[in-house]
Parts: structure tokens; C-alpha cells; sequence
């Protein structure tokens, strides 16, 4: 592993592992954390990558590790909408707000299979793949987690 | 919601400049030397193979001197008659879910195609699968019914653009009829036939959101197993994944596999209850390698005992097995005033320790309540239920039958840990 592959890495994964890691934890602390022991791993690896797809699905992989392992020793909070307003690293029009909000609201097993769906565009048997569930378990998370957030954006909307 | 829209949401959200800076700064300090990793990998692989030797020759030495199972003292009850209470409480009722003395491990072969596409799933939908088939007639299961059933599957997933999946359920001395299996679906279509020598039943269903389904049950009577084979697309492509497969015996004896896992010893049941619902592991059982990958997601494994009576569910008692902490994903559906149906995370409140426990106790709005009690010592998780009319009838037996529950180690024949030898055969 070079200087420069390591940092084309980053470059191409940080923010995306990033948002994976916050998806898992809701915490930004956390979700930092795991992206610097993901980041870790890779410097230390022997792993001999083919091409960057390659270590950009295993990157995937430790993140999703480094989650787990993580939420196996605690489980963070819930996350209210100021504190969501901190996690931006720049003014958001609100409707964005609420959305992060909304989806940072969901239980941690409907978030990560959500963020993975519409932000990573993994299809369901790459979810169920990299989660190691059955594709009927992610349909059934993506479902649930569609439901709770319409209800919660409907919810807000309604308060608005 | 739009991709795009979640998307440009999401992209606000970045790390902060000081982790990246810090995660830069990693490439001044030197990689570990693979070889300092081989040694580390070395003595872990002698541990485990030191600790697998030992779960072997105990679980070897286990089944030389247990039967397969045992229920001391249990009322036997003729299969449709109805439940009487227990006039006189047992000494100690020990309710140990093995598998009985079955000659071998069915399973299938299957294409090589197939073999590198080997899911075990998380045991969610197989859990479903067995509550339902626990209670086939809608009958209770007395604890002589419950030692008598015994279910193992296998299931397999497979994906090139569709869904894929089979599952063979092995089922000693328990009946169902295929439609149980799907009693919360409605089914579009169904009929019957023969393939591959066997008892057939189509089912077309229609899964909430998630759309239609297509099912092809194979059942053969002499191995007493139930083959699921479920396609997102179409009955042919189920139909010719049944063809690519064989069930066979595997010729594997199932004494000799084994693993230990945590089983409950159930005291007393409570007057007026009984055992009924699904008995034995619900999943797969790792193997110890398995058990040590921090890979492996664990949270989903259980083993499950419902204490009911013949009017309906109270007690349901249910381990989840070696997971490393608590968890309280617990949630219940809760009807909203529009109509429209919602899920309400339910509130882990602390209480004292029970029967040496941590414990938490959780409030259904409906009046019901959870107790989770965790056991450090152990890596499990006891989860203790009770409806809302048991709380109002008897507010303390909840509490009272969740003291007198005991967490044991049993000796448990597990799936094996040469990969499915049933499915690899051939």
C-alpha cells in the first residue's frame, strides 16, 4: 500500500464510509471513529487488491465490521434535530434537515438497510450480501423503514 | 422518495477535517509485518482448535450418557385432546430440546453452481416459518408433543438478479400442511402435483409490499422432511431449481456434531399453563471458529419456549443466544388514530438485578410486558413476555416465573461444520 493509493482512497471513500459508519451508530463520534479504524486496517493490510473496486467493496466490508462491533459494546441514542443541524458541514435548505432527521429517527437495522438502498444504490442482494441477511429480511427492513418514514415526514409536515 | 433527493440530503453530511487529518497522518507509522500476524493467527487457530477438541469430548462424552430427550415427568396427552391443567406440580420439570436419536442429517446435493452460494440467512424468516409450524392445528402442543417435534431446515439463497431461495425443514413426528407456512400471506394460486418423486404444492402469494412470490413445497413422507423453494420471478425457475436438486442422506451421523449452546431449565410451569408453541434452536448453530469471528452477526440467533395455555399465548419465554450485549430493538405495532397501522419503540427501563440478571423491563402500551434479562456471564439474553390480560390477572407472575428461570449449558447438535455435508454430497 503506497502514500498515494492510500490517500486516492480516502479521497474516494471517506465521506461515503463516513455516512455508512453514522447510518450504523447515529453517532458522529462513532461514525468518525470507525472510519479512522477502517482507514487503519487498510494501511496495515496485506491485502492485495486487484483494482479499486476491489478495495472499495472490502473498505465496505471493515466499515460494516467496525459498525458491528461497535454497536456490540453500546448503542447510541436517539438523535434530535439539533443535533442533526451539527452533523452538517454546511447550511442545508430544512427540507433536507428533516429528511437526516427522519431517517436518523429510524432503529439502526431500517437505517442502515435505507442508506444502503438510496444513497449507496445497492440493490437488495447486495444489501442481504453484505449485511448477511436474507433478502427477505432486507425487504422486510426496507419496507418497515419506508413506512416509518413516511409516517414521520408526514408527521413533521403536518406540525409545520 | 427519490434517490436523488436522499442523496443530496446525505451529501451534507461529511467527517470532520480533523479525523481526516488524523486518518492521513496513518501512513507515517509503519503497517504490522504480516509475520508478527502469522503468529497471532497461528496461536489463535491452536486455541480454537484446542477449544473445538474440548466442545467435541464433551459433547461426545454428553451423548454417551443422555438420551436425546428428556422431559422428566411429563403428562402424556393424546395428540387432539384437549389441555388439562396440571393438577399436581411436577418435582422439577427439565425441558432439554435435543435432537432425537434421527439416524442422519438430510440435506441435498446441489449443482456446483449453487455450492458457492450458500446463505444461512440470519434465521428471521425461518423463525416465522417454525412459530407457524410449532402450532400446525392451531392446537397446543403438550410438553410430550413438544419433545416429540423436533424441526431442522436448511436454507439456501441464491441471486443472479432474482430472488432464490430453498429451505428444507426436517420434521420428526410433527404434521403441517404447506399452507401454514404462509398464513400471514394471501395466497393468489394454488395446486398440486409430483416432481422429482415427490408430493408437490404450488403457491402463488402476495407478501405485503413486497409483491408476489412463488413457492414450491416438495414433501417426502419416508425422510419426513418439507423442501421450501421460494422464486421472486416465477414457478418454472423454482421448479427448476427442484430439479437441480437431490435429497439424500447424508450419511452423517448426527451425534457426531456438536456444540454446546445455552438452553433454559424450565422450573414448575405455573398452574393453568402449559408448553406449547416452538421448541428447539430456531437457527443455525455456529461452530465454535464461527462463534469466535467477530464477523459473524449473532444477534438473530434464538432458541424459544412459549408457556401458554389453551386460551392463548402468556408467558413466552425466548434466548437469544451469545450475542456480547444487550439489545433493545424491541418495538410493537400500534394502531394510529387515522387507522393506519405504525411501530412505537418500546423503553428499556432498568430494574434490580433478577435471579442474578441484569434486567429491564419493557411496557407495551397495550398493558403487556417484556423483561429482558441479560447474563454477562453467559452472552445471552433472556427475554420474558407477558399479555396484557396475564399482567392484570396475575401483575406478579411475570416477575415470579422469570426468577425461577435458569440459564443451563446443553450439549446441542449442530448443523455441520463441514459445510452442509448433506448439500455438498454428490
Amino acid at each position: 500500500m503506497t502514500e498515494h493509493s492510500f490517500t486516492d482512497a480516502l479521497q474516494r471513500n471517506g465521506q461515503r464510509l463516513y455516512l455508512l459508519a453514522l447510518s450504523f451508530t447515529g453517532s458522529r463520534q462513532d461514525a468518525e471513529d470507525i472510519l479512522q479504524n477502517t482507514f487503519l486496517k487498510l494501511w496495515q493490510s496485506s491485502e492485495r487488491f486487484t483494482d479499486t473496486t476491489h478495495m472499495d467493496k472490502w473498505l465496505t466490508r471493515v466499515a460494516v465490521n467496525e459498525s458491528r462491533s461497535l454497536l456490540r459494546r453500546h448503542r447510541p441514542g436517539d438523535v434530535s434535530f439539533e443535533q442533526v443541524e451539527q452533523l452538517l458541514s454546511a447550511p442545508a435548505p430544512i427540507a433536507y434537515q428533516t429528511l437526516i432527521w427522519a431517517v436518523m429517527q429510524l432503529p439502526a437495522a431500517q437505517r442502515t438497510v435505507i442508506h444502503l438502498y438510496y444513497y449507496e444504490e445497492l440493490s437488495i442482494r447486495e444489501i442481504a450480501s453484505l449485511l448477511r441477511l436474507t433478502q427477505g429480511a432486507v425487504k422486510t427492513r426496507l419496507s418497515r423503514g419506508r413506512q416509518m418514514l413516511r409516517q414521520r415526514l408526514k408527521e413533521e409536515d403536518s406540525h409545520a | 422518495m427519490r434517490k436523488s433527493q436522499y442523496q443530496q440530503a446525505f451529501s451534507r453530511l461529511e467527517p470532520s477535517q480533523g479525523v481526516l487529518d488524523r486518518i492521513a497522518a496513518h501512513t507515517q507509522t509503519r503497517p504490522t509485518r504480516p509475520k508478527a500476524r502469522l503468529g497471532l493467527i497461528l496461536a489463535a487457530a491452536l486455541a480454537a482448535v484446542c477449544l473445538l477438541g474440548g466442545t467435541v469430548y464433551a459433547a461426545a462424552h454428553w451423548f454417551t450418557l443422555r438420551p436425546a430427550i428428556e422431559v422428566t415427568d411429563p403428562p402424556r396427552v393424546e395428540k387432539d385432546a384437549p389441555v388439562q391443567p396440571e393438577t399436581q406440580p411436577a418435582p422439577q420439570t427439565v425441558i432439554e430440546i435435543e435432537v432425537p436419536q434421527a439416524p442422519h442429517y438430510i440435506g441435498f446435493t446441489l449443482p456446483e453452481t449453487y455450492r458457492e452460494r450458500i446463505d444461512r440467512g440470519n434465521g428471521q424468516s425461518m423463525a416465522m416459518l417454525l412459530a407457524d409450524l410449532g402450532n400446525p392445528e392451531g392446537t397446543v402442543l403438550t410438553p410430550d408433543q413438544l419433545a416429540q417435534t423436533y424441526a431442522r431446515y436448511y436454507a439456501l439463497s441464491e441471486g443472479d438478479g432474482t430472488e432464490f431461495r430453498a429451505l428444507c425443514i426436517q420434521l420428526l413426528g410433527a404434521s403441517t400442511t404447506y399452507q401454514q407456512f404462509f398464513t400471514r400471506y394471501e395466497i393468489l394460486e394454488t395446486r398440486e402435483g409430483t416432481l422429482c418423486d415427490m408430493d408437490t404444492v404450488w403457491l402463488r402469494l402476495e407478501e405485503p409490499e413486497i409483491g408476489e412470490s412463488y413457492n414450491l413445497f416438495l414433501r417426502n413422507e419416508i425422510l419426513g422432511c418439507v423442501v421450501v423453494i421460494s422464486s421472486s420471478e416465477s414457478f418454472a425457475e423454482a421448479e427448476q431449481a427442484a430439479r437441480d436438486m437431490t435429497l439424500v442422506d447424508s450419511g452423517v451421523p448426527v451425534a457426531e456434531i456438536k456444540n454446546v449452546f445455552c438452553g433454559l431449565r424450565m422450573p414448575p410451569v405455573p398452574e393453568g399453563l402449559e408448553l406449547w408453541g416452538t421448541p428447539g434452536p430456531l437457527t443455525h448453530r455456529l461452530s465454535t471458529a464461527e462463534l469466535a469471528d467477530p464477523d459473524q452477526d449473532l444477534s438473530q440467533l434464538y432458541y424459544a419456549i412459549t408457556v401458554g395455555n389453551a386460551t392463548g399465548r402468556q408467558l413466552h419465554v425466548y434466548l437469544t443466544d451469545r450475542v456480547s450485549a444487550p439489545s433493545f430493538g424491541e418495538c410493537e405495532e400500534v394502531v394510529n388514530a387515522d387507522g393506519s397501522t405504525g411501530i412505537r419503540m418500546l423503553e428499556a427501563v432498568p430494574i434490580d438485578p433478577v435471579n442474578g440478571y441484569e434486567a429491564w423491563r419493557l411496557e407495551q402500551s397495550d398493558g403487556g410486558c417484556i423483561l429482558k434479562l441479560w447474563s454477562r456471564e453467559a452472552g445471552c439474553m433472556l427475554n420474558v413476555y407477558a399479555t396484557a390480560e396475564q399482567m392484570r390477572q396475575s401483575p406478579d407472575q411475570l416477575l415470579e416465573f422469570a426468577r425461577s428461570l435458569e440459564l443451563v449449558e446443553l450439549p446441542m447438535v449442530k448443523e455441520p461444520a463441514v459445510e452442509f455435508r448433506g448439500l455438498a454430497a454428490g
